[in-house]
């Protein structure tokens, strides 16, 4: 396993690197009107994740399915009440890719405390742990933004979601 | 607006701050090195002339004694007389002693500290009187003040002192004692340069060998003295037992062992070692010098309570400048003397904590300064004890010296006995061992701690017929304070319904829950927490069994430059951070000490937090930006594997930090395996 080493390798202090302020990570970067999709009411959350995979283009779709729900197994990833992220890490992906869907009359997913109205899925690169995490803190961040998650449920047009998105991520900067 | 943790609980008790080798030598020499301005003395009315080479004998002793004590320390943190007794005695004889040789040991110890403080405050006493009479004739002053009377009195205003500073919490004093020891230093180089050309000078005889005893030094062997020979083994004996409170205050190395930095055992060693070459040089040699140098006619009768002030008059050269010398000797005596009631104060009060610990000690003298946070009950009481003693001597130096070294030796003597039947029961291996180990095939003969040992318990047997006072005042203390631990835990047991204490996981090497004292911060910030280092790293625990990462940590950082926050979450009812705290749980208490244990045996210290939350990673996440950390150092779940851990808490940090905030980098630790990763 490619994150796995012996802690007798790297001391904390030789592995602290002086990293400057971040550059804060745009979701609108990764997301294009063709991967936003309403989705219609009495979806489960699986199938939302098969239908927003399909719009990924992937070269192996089943595999990514595969992965996505074998993630979901170890525990959904709840940002706020309502947005549930379902990741996974792909062999052989070049980079982040990422769906969002809305269903603002939720999704049926077993054993969530609220139903799931937004569903941002994402791959990244198997071997790109840490890009993988910087996407999952920088959507958690975005997703603080008072009202974003309300905003984006009223809306209808995939243009306009991404709009929704650039805006709070301005405000945000 | 990001939120901010609020209602942190921030453990103070647990604060610890870790001291160097040089403070550690300060703090025991303001104990040990103190004696060299009233042993000589001492020593001198109970033995004659002679009293330098046993002097002499003893500070090199004191060099095994050292040893003993670093073994101890190598076993336990806390290792002074009291705890290792105690484990020797579990390990023979399991509970069926109740701990009756811990509890016999450690009160003849507070026999020792209960007489430190009043020897060391009227020897204080005694100089300053013996100078200021000396300066009031030249001042054309008609003044004479009564010496024991005014000996009395200064010591009594020293114990006050020292007790008002200890109830409001010396915040840690190594500075001050080192500060002293350079005084001292400067002090003895010149007193020891002068006397060398005083000696070069006028020429010099050395002291006789044989010791003269007194008729008093006889105690009761006194109608068989015509059969006892002065150098022959008993009489050595003797003269050895009346000059062994020259090395009172080792002691006082198993209690700063705790404070010390790492690495511990090698600063252990490099303290002992400071202690012993400093303390061997300054006692000894200044003992012969005023031999050598004070005239016999005035030496016991105008100096025995002041020697150092003797001999600064009879050095070579003029007279206002052996004054001015004197002064400056008495002013540095002042000092080191002062510091070493402070030392007892600070060392019985540790002495009695780590006995209540135990539940010997009833939880309410246990309890901390409301204010404060001191164990101000434990401290009102050997300060009230000091206060007795000094109202009942008088003033009379003699005669707490020959009480003294009663408590010194007894405790010495079950404590090599104790380390002895640790060696023999406990094979768990050890940073360090008493030299001297015979090994006859598969056996181990400690040979080196049986000398040890035989030396000590030989010479307390003899002290026990030749010193009268001693046996009598230390024998009725001791069975005193050992009657007061014996009620009072059986007082304690009843209280408690006769529960034999739980095993309770993760419970420290002491076995005991250690009580602490919480602040609450109404907004978490580094400086609300007492963060004052440029690196900060939050090391969240939950099991105090499991550790494992903390402890690694406090290996890898440095002291210096580093602080260590150690957080604990306490779930709370509102949402996120707004949990309502209240007093520590038993777990909690239980986690603290085990946090302080591992921060103690580090010598490092560090911060303990504990959070209110529902949500253990926001709570992390939350605590780690709040305080500015670079690090976020955690133990492997038992619930998740590391990546999604990790993932959890790249979502929490990413909830709690401003888009464009500083990155951290955070480790999950476990099994000697590492999983890093830094997320902006």
């Amino acid at each position: 396993m490619a994150w796995f080493r012996s802690s007798k390798k790297q001391s904390s202090k030789s592995a602290v690197r002086a990293t400057p302020a971040a550059t804060p990570l745009h979701l609108s970067d990764y997301l294009a009107p063709s991967t936003i999709q309403m989705l219609p009411p009495g979806l489960s959350a699986a199938q939302a994740v098969e239908r927003l995979i399909q719009l990924l283009n992937l070269a192996d779709p089943a595999a990514a399915v595969q992965a996505v729900q074998a993630r979901e197994a170890s525990g959904a990833t709840i940002i706020a009440p309502g947005l549930a992220v379902p990741h996974a890490r792909l062999p052989g992906l070049p980079k982040v890719v990422a769906a969002l869907g809305l269903c603002p009359t939720g999704l049926t997913a077993p054993g969530a405390d609220a139903p799931i109205r937004v569903l941002l899925l994402f791959l990244s690169p198997a071997q790109q742990m840490r890009e993988h995490l910087m996407f999952l803190a920088g959507v958690s961040a975005l997703f603080q933004t008072e009202g974003l998650l309300e905003a984006l449920l009223q809306i209808t047009a995939p243009e306009a979601v991404l709009a929704a998105i650039r805006a709070a991520e301005q405000a945000a900067a | 607006m990001k939120k901010t943790a609020r209602n942190v609980i921030v453990v103070t008790t647990a604060m610890l701050s870790f001291i160097s080798f040089w403070r550690a030598a300060a703090v025991v020499l303001c104990d040990l090195a103190s004696t060299v301005y009233y042993i000589g003395g001492i020593a001198e009315q109970a033995i004659g002339k002679a009293a330098p080479w046993f002097i002499l004998g003893v500070m090199l002793f004191s060099y095994a004694v050292r040893a003993l004590y670093m073994e101890s320390c190598s076993l336990f943190v806390r290792g002074g007389v009291y705890r290792v007794v105690k484990q020797a005695e579990m390990a023979i004889f399991g509970n069926r002693l109740g701990g009756l040789t811990a509890k016999l040991s450690v009160s003849a110890l507070m026999f020792d500290y209960v007489l430190t403080g009043p020897i060391s405050a009227v020897s204080a006493g005694l100089y300053l009187a013996g100078l200021l009479n000396t300066l009031f004739p030249l001042a054309h002053l008609p003044w004479h003040l009564p010496v024991k009377f005014s000996a009395m009195v200064c010591a009594l205003l020293i114990t006050l002192y020292f007790w008002r500073q200890n109830t409001k919490g010396v915040p840690e004093s190594s500075g001050k004692a080192l500060k002293i020891m350079v005084v001292i230093t400067v002090m003895g180089v010149i007193l020891i340069g002068w006397s060398f050309v005083t000696l070069w000078v006028r020429g010099f005889q050395w002291p006789p060998i044989a010791p003269v005893f007194s008729p008093e030094a006889w105690g009761w062997l006194a109608s068989r003295k015509g059969g006892i020979a002065p150098l022959g083994l008993l009489g050595i004996t003797m003269a050895f037992g009346h000059t062994l409170l020259a090395m009172s205050g080792e002691e006082s190395l198993a209690q700063v062992y705790r404070e010390l930095e790492a690495p511990k055992i090698q600063n252990l060693k490099r303290t002992g070692f400071i202690v012993f070459l400093y303390s061997m040089l300054l006692t000894s040699l200044v003992s012969f010098f005023a031999v050598m140098i004070i005239p016999d006619a005035v030496r016991l009768s105008h100096y025995s309570d002041n020697l150092i002030s003797g001999l600064t008059m009879y050095l070579v050269g003029p007279y206002p400048l052996r004054l001015a010398f004197q002064a400056f000797a008495v002013f540095a005596g002042f000092l080191i003397l002062a510091g070493a009631v402070n030392t007892s104060i600070l060392g019985s009060n540790g002495v009695l904590a780590r006995v209540g610990e135990d539940g010997i000690l009833p939880d309410w003298m246990r309890r901390p300064h409301p204010r404060f946070g001191t164990s101000y009950r434990l401290i009102n009481l050997t300060v009230g004890l000091q206060i007795l003693t000094l109202l009942l001597c008088r003033g009379d130096v003699y005669l707490l010296g020959e009480a003294y070294a009663f408590g010194v030796i007894w405790s010495f003597v079950f404590k090599s006995m104790a380390v002895i039947v640790l060696r023999i029961y406990d094979k768990s291996p050890r940073e360090y061992r008493v030299p001297g180990n015979l090994r006859i095939g598969p056996v181990e003969i400690p040979f080196g701690l049986i000398m040890i040992f035989l030396i000590l318990f030989g010479t307390a047997s003899v002290n026990l017929l030749t010193k009268r006072v001693a046996t009598v005042a230390g024998s009725l203390f001791t069975l005193a304070f050992f009657i007061v631990f014996t009620v009072s835990e059986q007082l304690n047991l009843r209280r408690k319904g006769h529960h034999a204490p739980a095993p309770t996981a993760g419970l420290t090497e002491h076995g005991h829950v250690d009580q602490v004292n919480l602040r609450t911060v109404d907004l978490l910030t580094p400086e609300a927490c007492g963060a004052t280092k440029p690196r900060r790293i939050v090391v969240p625990v939950r099991d105090p069994s499991n550790l494992a990462h903390l402890k690694q940590v406090l290996r890898e950082v440095s002291p210096d430059d580093t602080d260590v926050l150690v957080m604990t979450s306490k779930v709370g009812k509102g949402y996120q951070l707004e949990g309502q705290l209240a007093a520590p749980t038993e777990d909690e208490e239980v986690l603290f000490t085990q946090i302080i244990a591992v921060a103690e045996k580090a010598g490092h210290s560090v911060i303990p937090l504990s959070v209110p939350s529902n949500d253990p990673f926001y709570a992390m996440a939350r605590v780690a930006y709040d305080v500015g950390a670079q690090e976020l150092v955690v133990g492997k779940s038992g619930k998740y594997p590391p990546e999604i851990q990790m993932e959890q808490l790249a979502v929490a940090w990413g909830a709690v930090r401003p888009p464009a905030g500083q990155p951290l980098r955070i480790r999950i630790l476990w099994e000697g395996a590492e999983y890093a990763e830094e997320i902006a």
